[in-house]
């Protein structure tokens, strides 16, 4: 990492410090004072670093290699992939200076790796994870965390019974908006959440180039059953993640319904999902997913007796109108000791209609990380200091179970309750 | 020690509502806006024509086809109604008439409210009639929330009624009274008049702007004479002991043809009015109507 780099992340770290306040970096964001605290000139010892294998190097692998690239404890030591052109460009984009491989478990015999970060399809998270956290390593593994709930489970199990960190890519539980959104929401800015809409809309095929037919599943993997369960496993499960964080509970009971309506190309996933998500407390999220329309795009929207948020946005709507600037001028008065004029006696004041409600932003500035950059700074320092926040696991884990159970819900067209055997405390 | 100031607002009644109260704490604050909000919610419930399960809402409905069973506390609102159409001259009019072949309504005079104390009923005598509390409403709550500042022995208090309705009790904490100014309409936060309140009430009436320009609505003051929208842009502002004669006459001011303004005010000894004309965007000119 250069000087100019170097600049920049601590740029980026300060920011994030100033724009989300110091409540938040103690509560949620802990590592960030470490990181705020580093000398920039202090050249890391090899001891220092972490050394870390990626595995799976398609379009996330790659951009997750991009991140870490600016993190200066993270040194990457070998790269995995079984797809040739993947496999090139892991070596390519690693400057040929790592150990490549084609099996995974050749990399995982490597002793001195500490941790191994996950980015197959979907299908392949769980017994890569499992033999990665018994062989000793660290692992960050790609959202969603499994094909089947069992494998989730058993994925959870071996980090608890290994004592390897284990965390999983849900870059919104990074992502100082959120975090930020979750504190006004914790405060009571919306009373208590009633309701809860997610969605996740394109208007596209979903399709990856194939160089020839027989690569069609390798490459396409998340239109196929076997694979994935396409939008549910790739796109819902962070929406759900984030209103299950919202909400303070995890769903107990989801009813949906599905097809291929648009994109008869062959696929065997939904190209549009539709499901009902019930908490304990009552409250519902109502999530839907299509890919033959863009017009209302993605967004997470919790609403409460005071107010709504929509996240993906990363605003606030109150529910009560602002006080009138004259008061305001008033309160200001009284509280500096001033006796002056209040500037109020128009005609009644009258409320803009819902569609011209502007509302706030939850922060004053955009960080242009979605959470990534800084669920990677996470993980280093998770690894570096043996330790991760145990509620990090229950909610990647429930957002994985209720997307599962959302498809099959739809695919077997009932109503599904989670199964005690799925629950973790 | 860092004095005792008490701030808290709510949307009601198609408006904003804003509570100031100068030497009260945070506890006893929330218990007297608590009330204060209770009895608001109770009154838009009650007099509100745009809520459909409102009780006026069902006096509309059925006024006209038979009595209709009220309370003690209708028969003391619509007796007031009409009382204030006769000190007015007709131009306090809570009535109106759907005129279907122009699209708008017209007043069709509150005379047409037939009220029974003996038997607590009201009907309308004209069928085509509806009763229309905007310009009462507001008016009638803030003397309902001075009962309640009084009951719990508030001496100061600023309350504000979508900036258009103001009681003011007792004195701001720094002056020996309260300064309200009359905002100009098109230069937010400059007045072009200031009542000194002390234990009375202001209302205006007029358009509304924002942000430098005016707002049309649906329900514009109505010309009785005509039947039209008033139209020039000007204010009315009216400082009296009870809110309800402020709200009542600023309202009625605003429609009274020009001749008829002394005539109505002579009939409210203790009230003051001003009228804003505007020559322009700028250019204001005051007549203190009394």
């Amino acid at each position: 990492m250069n000087k100019s780099e170097q600049q920049s992340r601590r740029e980026f770290i300060r920011n994030v410090s100033l724009v989300t306040g110091t409540s938040v970096v103690a509560s949620s964001l802990p590592w960030m004072n470490a990181l705020a605290n580093e000398n920039p000139d202090q050249t890391l010892s090899p001891s220092d670093k972490i050394r870390l294998g990626i595995i799976g190097f398609g379009s996330r692998g790659n951009l997750l290699l991009l991140h870490m690239k600016n993190i200066p404890s993270i040194e990457i030591v070998a790269v995995c992939d079984n797809y040739p052109p993947h496999f090139d460009r892991a070596k390519e984009m690693t400057n040929n200076k790592t150990k490549a491989f084609v099996d995974y478990r050749k990399l995982l015999e490597i002793k001195d790796i500490d941790a191994v970060v996950i980015a197959t399809p979907l299908n392949e998270h769980a017994h890569i994870t499992i033999n990665a956290l018994q062989a000793g390593k660290h692992v960050f593994c790609e959202k969603s965390m499994a094909r089947i709930p069992e494998d989730c489970l058993a994925m959870v199990n071996t980090h608890r019974e290994t004592g390897k960190i284990l965390q999983i890519g849900h870059q919104r539980m990074f992502n100082p908006k959120y975090i930020k959104a979750m504190e006004f929401i914790r405060a009571g800015q919306l009373g208590n959440i009633t309701q809860m809409r997610a969605f996740w809309h394109r208007n596209n095929d979903w399709r990856r180039p194939v160089p020839s037919p027989e690569l069609e599943k390798k490459i396409n993997w998340r239109l196929y059953k076997e694979f994935s369960c396409g939008l549910m496993t790739e796109l819902a499960s962070h929406q759900i993640q984030v209103a299950n964080w919202a909400l303070g509970e995890f769903p107990d009971k989801v009813m949906g319904a599905g097809s291929i309506n648009y994109w008869k190309d062959g696929r065997e996933v939904h190209d549009n999902v539709n499901l009902v998500y019930t908490y304990p407390c009552g409250t519902q999220l109502i999530y839907d997913s299509c890919t033959s329309n863009k017009h209302y795009g993605l967004e997470e929207q919790i609403m409460g007796p005071k107010g709504t948020m929509e996240l993906e946005a990363g605003k606030m709507f109150s529910e009560t109108p602002p006080p009138a600037p004259g008061i305001l001028h008033l309160l200001n008065n009284i509280e500096q000791k001033v006796f002056d004029t209040i500037p109020l006696g128009g005609a009644s004041w009258v409320p803009d209609s819902p569609s011209k409600n502007k509302g706030e932003y939850i922060l004053n500035e955009d960080l242009e990380d979605d959470g990534t950059q800084l669920e990677m700074e996470a993980f280093a320092y998770s690894v570096k200091n043996n330790e991760i926040d145990p509620e990090h696991i229950r909610q990647t884990y429930y957002a994985s179970i209720a997307a599962l159970l959302g498809f099959m819900a739809i695919e077997e067209e009932k109503v599904i309750t989670v199964p005690e055997e799925l629950k973790i405390v | 020690m860092k004095e005792s100031l008490y701030h808290n607002h709510f949307a009601g009644m198609g408006t904003r509502f804003d509570l100031v109260l100068p030497d009260m704490d945070t506890v006893n604050g929330d218990e007297v806006f608590r009330q204060i909000k209770a009895e608001t919610d109770r009154l838009e419930k009650k007099l509100s024509r745009f809520l459909p399960d409102s009780e006026l809402t069902y006096i509309n409905q059925h006024a006209a086809k038979n009595p209709v069973k009220v309370d003690q506390e209708w028969i003391t609102i619509l007796e007031a109604c009409n009382n204030y159409y006769v000190s007015t001259y007709s131009c306090f009019d809570v009535t109106l008439q759907q005129n279907f072949e122009k699209d708008h309504y017209k007043l069709s005079g509150a005379d047409n409210i037939v009220i029974d104390k003996n038997d607590a009923t009201v009907r309308f005598a004209n069928p085509g009639i509806k009763i229309d509390l905007s310009g009462f409403g507001k008016g009638y709550a803030l003397d309902r929330v001075n009962d309640i500042l009084r009951l719990h022995d508030v001496k100061n208090a600023l309350v504000s009624f979508g900036e258009s309705s103001i009681l003011a009790l007792g004195k701001h904490p720094h002056g020996n009274h309260w300064n309200v100014g009359v905002q100009h309409l098109f230069r937010p936060g400059e007045n072009v008049f200031v009542f000194n309140l002390e234990n009375n009430n202001m209302s205006t009436s007029g358009m509304l702007a924002r942000n430098g320009k005016l707002r049309y609505r649906k329900t514009a003051l109505i010309n009785p004479v005509n039947g039209q929208p008033v139209e020039k842009i000007r204010t009315i502002s009216v400082k009296s002991a009870k809110a309800i004669d402020a709200e009542v006459l600023s309202t009625a001011l605003y429609v009274s043809p020009h001749n008829r303004k002394k005539k109505i005010l002579s009939n409210f000894p203790e009230s003051e009015a001003i009228e804003a004309v505007y020559i322009n965007d700028e250019k204001v000119s005051i007549f203190v109507l009394k």
